[in-house]
């Protein structure tokens, strides 16, 4: 705790708004989802207003205190074990029976606790009232009504949880005596022991609570043994719980059943988006079109198909010929990126041109405008482009869509061995590998968490981004691929990875039973611009951030790698660099998937960015912009980035099997340093090293497959069989193994 | 080496030096290096291994019980 301020805990069920009320007290911008599961360790704020002040912990979100997932463990620790002054309870109150069996279990903690009953004007909407005085007098809690969205009664709020954290405050039960007996004489075991909170403690030790029988081993056993409690002493006190809920709690609640008798919006276009036969194609479509609106030079196809543009509709000759329209109606991803691309282009020539006149040596000039300039552009260059596809992407979320794809999903992946659930971190790494990695701790089994945070990587995060549209953008002008299908093409390779990958993974050493899936479904609601324009805020500056450091000082030392010989000397031909002669050893590994060895002279940057990008995933694109720059071999005019690269491509001879492999091998290796320490963090001891040969080997076969077949298409008369007895082989081991376990 | 190269070079050397500078900070401090900071916290990674330690402690027990 800081300066010795007081510590008030935000605790509640999953999605019911803690992060956002969290936001409200400490006017912080942390994440916020529309989807159960957003927040996986505590957070940290300062609530000031006037004389009060104090520190707002943001817990993750739990749906009682007998935790199956690490962070429900993370919530149920902090509330027994940091002490907070006060527990403020986030109540949904459009969900409120589910929402108090929480509390019912958190009453009896010795802690002071207030109830924020949020979303209280979405429920009065709706026609239901609940009694805030009635359910506060029968709780003997404080109920304060508020809606942490629109910002309303949060002082109220705050002032209250501050009066209430200079009390004290004993735990109370509401479990009735027929559950428990002799319920004081339990206490008093935990309570000679010198253990806080007996009373919770005592409770959980009769409902043979896995943790609590961890911690408190010898108690638990007496404990039981003075209640004579049954086996299903849990079952009837989960009952109990609700028969108090329902009979005490939810008489204050009136006006209930007009809701439950007509369907709401959400439920309506539940019926559409979630539909058996629908759910698959909507999908797909919405995907395309967020890509179309990313990517595309020709947006929705509309002059492909419809002759919109070219037809029977022409920009030609129009303002918007140029800006809007080349070949087809830009999309607004294309339309920001060539933008800011050519400012930065334009700029990148400045620079160059000033230092030269300034009467800078060649060395310097190179180093500045080749070695720093040239790396960080191209990759400021499509944070447009990322932006764009992050605004679609949270679009989604925020209204409650892609809670619904984990549902839609459930059943697909459960074949393969994998919960509906694991598919949000997976979502989530479409943005970022690292906070998807952490969002693993929802899931409840180890083994689940091990595949998915094995195959999160697959999924092209905003980084990878950046190699799909550079090498996607040589594809179309080198060998008249289209960009979009091809940036498509890669995000569906990861997930057809993933699937195979998840398969073998189920069938060898990840072998379980699938794991139940219960999620709770948001409501749709519209997204809100503030929310949105914050997120991607944060996005902009945390990328622009590591551009000015991390991808800058990996820039500087490939230029003076690539600048100095073995003799230690300053040289211009950078085939005579350190860097090079050590890429040239390596670049064989390489040959079979099609960028190592046959490649001409400069062959080997390829090698190296490769290597590069297995740091940061900006730094691969950034380097072969650096060595299109230092080579000699740059566009036209010596500024423009995607000729550079194509000027690259077509000087190294590398083949389309061989980019669309080398696209592939950065898309699924090692994703960066920061998810291999997240991964390091999550994984259980010793499974670190496993995963990365993991994604090494997977990335290296997969490479191969696809530079045999692009280039050499006959080879798939020996691929798929190939690949078709490794799954056979799998199956049968899978079955022997199941048999051996039955038997045992 | 004219003036301006020794300019370019003397602020290409600070700026490695902060990078480092900064990034052996952040680790005597236990927090996460540069480039590293997107929604981890050091403090998070500490409960994720208690968690395992917890979990490995239950489950000896859970085999000690099972064995007896």
């Amino acid at each position: 705790m800081s300066n010795g301020s007081k510590m008030i805990a935000l605790i509640g069920n999953p999605n019911s708004g803690k992060t956002t009320l969290f936001n409200c007290l400490t006017g912080s911008h942390a994440y916020v989802g529309n989807w159960p599961g957003v927040t996986v360790e505590s957070r940290r704020g300062v609530y000031k207003d006037g004389e009060i002040e104090c520190e707002v912990v943001d817990l993750p979100g739990i749906y009682s205190f007998s935790p199956y997932s690490q962070e429900e463990i993370i919530s149920r620790n902090f509330v027994l074990d940091e002490n907070p002054e006060c527990v403020i309870d986030v109540v949904d109150a459009t969900n409120l029976e589910r929402n108090l069996y929480l509390l019912t279990q958190l009453m009896e903690i010795d802690v002071p606790v207030v109830i924020a009953l949020n979303m209280a004007d979405v429920l009065e909407k709706s026609g239901v009232t609940v009694n805030v005085d009635g359910l506060s007098k029968e709780l003997g809690l404080p109920v304060i009504p508020v809606s942490a969205l629109k910002s309303r009664n949060i002082d109220e709020l705050a002032k209250v949880a501050f009066q209430e954290s200079s009390r004290k405050r004993k735990g109370r039960s509401i479990l009735s005596k027929k559950v428990c007996r002799n319920i004081d004489e339990v206490v008093e075991v935990y309570d000679k022991a010198s253990i806080s909170n007996p009373l919770f403690h005592a409770i959980k030790a009769l409902e043979c609570d896995e943790i609590e029988n961890g911690i408190h081993d010898k108690e638990a056993e007496s404990a039981r043994k003075i209640a004579k409690s049954e086996d299903d002493f849990i079952a009837t006190s989960i009952d109990d719980r609700y028969k108090y809920i329902a009979d005490k709690c939810m008489v204050h609640q009136t006006g209930l059943k007009t809701v439950k008798d007509k369907l709401t919006i959400s439920d309506k276009i539940d019926r559409v988006l979630t539909n058996r036969w629908a759910c698959f194609p909507i999908f797909i479509l919405m995907i395309l079109a967020v890509f179309s609106l990313t990517f595309s030079s020709d947006l929705f196809f509309l002059n492909r198909v419809f002759g919109i543009g070219n037809g029977w509709i022409t920009f030609e000759g129009t303002w918007f010929e140029g800006l809007l329209w080349d070949h087809g109606l830009q999309s607004p991803g294309v339309i920001l990126t060539t933008f800011v691309q050519d400012i930065l282009d334009g700029l990148s020539g400045l620079i160059s041109t000033g230092l030269e006149s300034w009467g800078a040596s060649s060395w310097a000039v190179g180093l500045v405008s080749d070695g720093m300039v040239a790396g960080v552009f191209s990759v400021i260059g499509f944070l447009p482009q990322i932006l764009v596809l992050f605004l679609f992407f949270s679009i989604l979320e925020d209204c409650g869509y892609m809670a619904r794809i984990a549902f839609v999903f459930d059943r697909l992946l459960r074949k393969l061995g994998l919960s509906g659930r694991a598919l949000i971190p997976m979502i989530m790494g479409l943005g970022c590998s690292v906070p998807a990695i952490l969002n693993t701790r929802t899931l409840n089994s180890e083994k689940e968490k091990a595949k998915t945070i094995r195959v999160i990587p697959f999924f092209p995060c905003s980084a990878k981004l950046e190699i799909i549209s550079a090498i996607s953008g040589c594809l179309a002008e080198a060998f008249g691929l289209n960009a979009t299908i091809v940036g498509f093409s890669m995000y569906l390779l990861g997930i057809v990875v993933s699937i195979g990958t998840v398969i073998l993974m189920n069938l060898t050493t990840q072998r379980e039973k699938t794991p139940p899936f219960i999620m709770e479904l948001p409501n749709y609601h519209a997204p809100r611009p503030a929310s949105l324009l914050i997120h991607l805020w944060d996005k902009a500056k945390h990328f622009l951030e590591k551009a000015a450091t991390v991808i800058l000082f990996s820039q500087i030392i490939i230029w003076v790698l690539t600048h100095i010989g073995w003799n230690m000397t300053y040289t211009e031909d950078i085939g005579k660099s350190i860097l090079a002669s050590i890429s040239r050893a390596i670049s064989p590994v390489f040959t079979p998937i099609g960028w190592g060895a046959q490649l001409g002279k400069n062959g080997w940057v390829f090698t190296v960015s490769s290597t590069v990008g297995m740091v940061a995933k900006e730094a691969a694109v950034a380097s072969l912009y650096n060595f299109a720059n230092a080579i000699g071999i740059a566009g036209v005019d010596g500024t423009e980035s995607l000729s550079n690269l194509i000027a690259l491509v077509n000087d190294t001879g590398i083949t389309m099997g061989g980019l669309i492999s080398l696209m592939s091998f950065n898309l699924l290796t090692v994703p960066c340093f920061a998810a291999v320490a997240s991964a390091k963090a999550e994984l259980p001891k010793g499974k670190l090293v496993f995963t990365i040969l993991f994604w090494l080997v997977t990335s290296y076969l997969v490479s191969m497959v696809v530079y045999l077949l692009i280039d050499y298409a006959w080879t798939a008369t020996i691929i798929i069989p190939l690949f078709a007895i490794l799954f056979v082989v799998a199956f049968l081991y899978s079955r022997k193994m199941s048999h051996k376990e039955a038997n045992a | 080496m004219k003036p301006i190269d020794v300019i370019i070079l003397i602020f290409v050397i600070s700026f490695m030096a902060g990078i480092i500078g900064v990034n052996i900070y952040r680790k005597v401090k236990k927090r996460p290096m540069l480039g590293q900071d997107c929604g981890c916290s050091s403090k998070g990674r500490a409960l994720v291994k208690a968690y395992h330690k917890e979990k490995v402690k239950c489950d000896c027990r859970k085999k000690e019980k099972a064995d007896l």
